[in-house]
């Protein structure tokens, strides 16, 4: 199967990263990791990407972040934590429902006929 | 950058190592100090050492370093049987800079390249003397040294300098950034051991910096596109001088006291008054309009001084009798702007001499207001600096 490259996850990746905070805070490399695993290797993302998706995230209150505390054995550089809030949790389900329609339309369509 | 270090808990082992042989060359030259020239000595006696690899890259060897050495100091007259040699102050300078020099860079630790880092940054000992004499500069052997981590912070910064946002927003994101890069660099090299390769990967992970840019341009806050455009009207332009700097802010300050003395100019067309009725207020705002701009550049001149000199910044030697001066000449310079201002408003020097005590105050308090900017608000400006000028243009180093 070929890879999923960034430009078809366009629109989807703020949906993406709010499911994989539904699993626990998290910051960014781990986000990416939860995304990898659940894409069975197979979604292929710019790594920068994930940043401005989770800055407009936060610009509209879905995610909030907070500095990692004094990080250990490691000085100066710090993580970011990110966390759900309840408006992200509510656009997550949103989503959801709007991903299941898109499918469902879709397939409707281009799936195998019946 | 300001905080002192816990004695040798940081280090590498390989420093640890180093500074320990630093003592038997002190023994074996019979000195009864240990100097920078024996920590010199002791790194470049370490084949594989981080030290002489940098050395090497300017062809320098632990031969010809030994060879400079001995052209300036002596061997000493008798055997010194000193149950504990004491670091001469120079020597204690040359670390505390080591150990600064790799926190300014996030290095997680403190190893020869960075001694080797703080002996040439003290500039004045045996050892910065023998480097110099070498031809070596330190602003050269640090970006050798820290090489990988330009490399790193460049890739960031092709993403987020063209961002129009604020220097604090960006400051956010480039640690972010950073700390991303250097995650994904730091796997790609326990994969492939290899530090080029390593890069090359970890900068195919992280993507196109100035598709990024975009990216990270359409996702600025309006509060802080807003921002951007007043500092970019106010603030400090990359890379102009601080002087030019200071001039720019000046003029600006002048345009906006001109601006809003047009406002009553313009009621006074509409609702004409008697000018002889308010001479104090025409007065003040005559004395605001030259006083202002020249306040704001002298203190911002001094301060810039002040905070460099109390850092030490930009690779210089720190010179905290430099700084003490720079913050006290604040204090006439406030008194003497001080008295111009009440001449001018009032035209009555024995008024503004009655002020003596005010004015002097006033003085005090700003002098010790910019000391504590320059300790607390100092480092961070420095980094920004530091980001904001780095050459991008070159070719990235891997």
């Amino acid at each position: 199967m070929a890879t999923i490259h960034g430009d078809k996850l366009r629109g989807h990746l703020e949906a993406m990263i709010l499911s994989a905070l539904e699993r626990g805070e998290a910051h960014g490399l781990e986000i990416l990791q939860r995304l990898e695993q659940a894409g069975c290797g197979l979604l292929k993302l710019k790594e920068g990407s994930l940043y401005p998706a989770l800055y407009r995230l936060e610009a509209a209150k879905q995610v909030e972040a907070v500095w990692e505390e004094e990080p250990h054995g490691r000085r100066g550089a710090r993580r970011r934590i990110y966390r759900l809030t309840t408006k992200g949790k509510k656009s997550l389900s949103q989503g959801r429902a709007e991903w299941q329609q898109f499918v469902q339309v879709l397939s409707g369509i281009l799936g195998a006929p019946a | 950058m300001f905080r002192k270090a816990k004695p040798f808990g940081q280090f590498t082992e390989q420093a640890q190592v180093a500074l320990e042989l630093a003592r038997l060359e002190a023994q074996q030259l019979q000195h009864e100090y240990i100097g920078t020239e024996h920590i010199l000595l002791s790194l470049v006696r370490e084949p594989s050492g981080l030290a002489v690899s940098v050395l090497k890259t300017f062809q320098v060897d632990a031969a010809m370093v030994q060879t400079e050495i001995e052209k300036l100091v002596q061997r000493g007259p008798k055997l010194v049987a000193l149950p504990q040699i004491p670091y001469t102050p120079r020597a204690k300078q040359a670390l505390a800079y080591a150990v600064e020099e790799a926190q300014f860079w996030n290095q997680k630790s403190i190893g020869p390249e960075h001694l080797l880092l703080g002996l040439l940054r003290e500039g004045e000992g045996v050892a910065a003397l023998a480097l110099k004499n070498l031809g070596l500069v330190f602003d050269v052997v640090v970006r050798e040294v820290v090489k990988t981590r330009l490399a790193q912070m460049k890739t960031v910064e092709r993403a987020v300098r063209p961002v129009r946002t604020t220097t604090a927003h960006k400051r956010k994101v480039r640690e972010e950034l950073l700390v991303h890069l250097t995650a994904i660099y730091d796997e790609e090299l326990a994969r492939s051991k290899n530090p080029t390769t390593a890069m090359h990967e970890a900068q195919l992970r992280f993507g196109d910096p100035t598709e990024l840019a975009h990216e990270l341009d359409a996702a600025v806050p309006r509060n802080e596109r807003i921002g951007f455009h007043f500092e970019r009207w106010l603030g400090w332009r990359a890379p102009e001088s601080s002087v030019h700097y200071l001039v720019r802010q000046a003029r600006s300050t002048l345009f906006i006291l001109v601006g809003i003395g047009m406002v009553p100019l313009l009621l006074a067309l509409i609702y004409p008054s008697d000018p002889a009725k308010r001479p104090l207020i025409r007065h003040i705002y005559a004395a605001a309009l030259i006083f202002t701009p020249v306040a704001q550049f002298a203190l911002g001149f001094l301060y810039f001084k002040l905070r460099d000199s109390l850092l030490g910044a930009f690779g210089k030697p720190r010179s905290h009798l430099k700084a003490m001066l720079y913050d006290g000449a604040m204090i006439p310079a406030v008194m003497a702007i001080g008295f111009g201002f009440v001449i001018v408003s009032t035209g009555d020097y024995i008024q503004a001499l009655s002020l003596l005590i005010p004015i002097g105050t006033g003085g005090l308090a700003v002098s010790l207001g910019y000391l504590l900017l320059a300790i607390f608000r100092g480092p961070t400006e420095i980094r920004d600096t530091l980001w904001a000028v780095l050459d991008l243009n070159e070719v990235a180093a891997g």
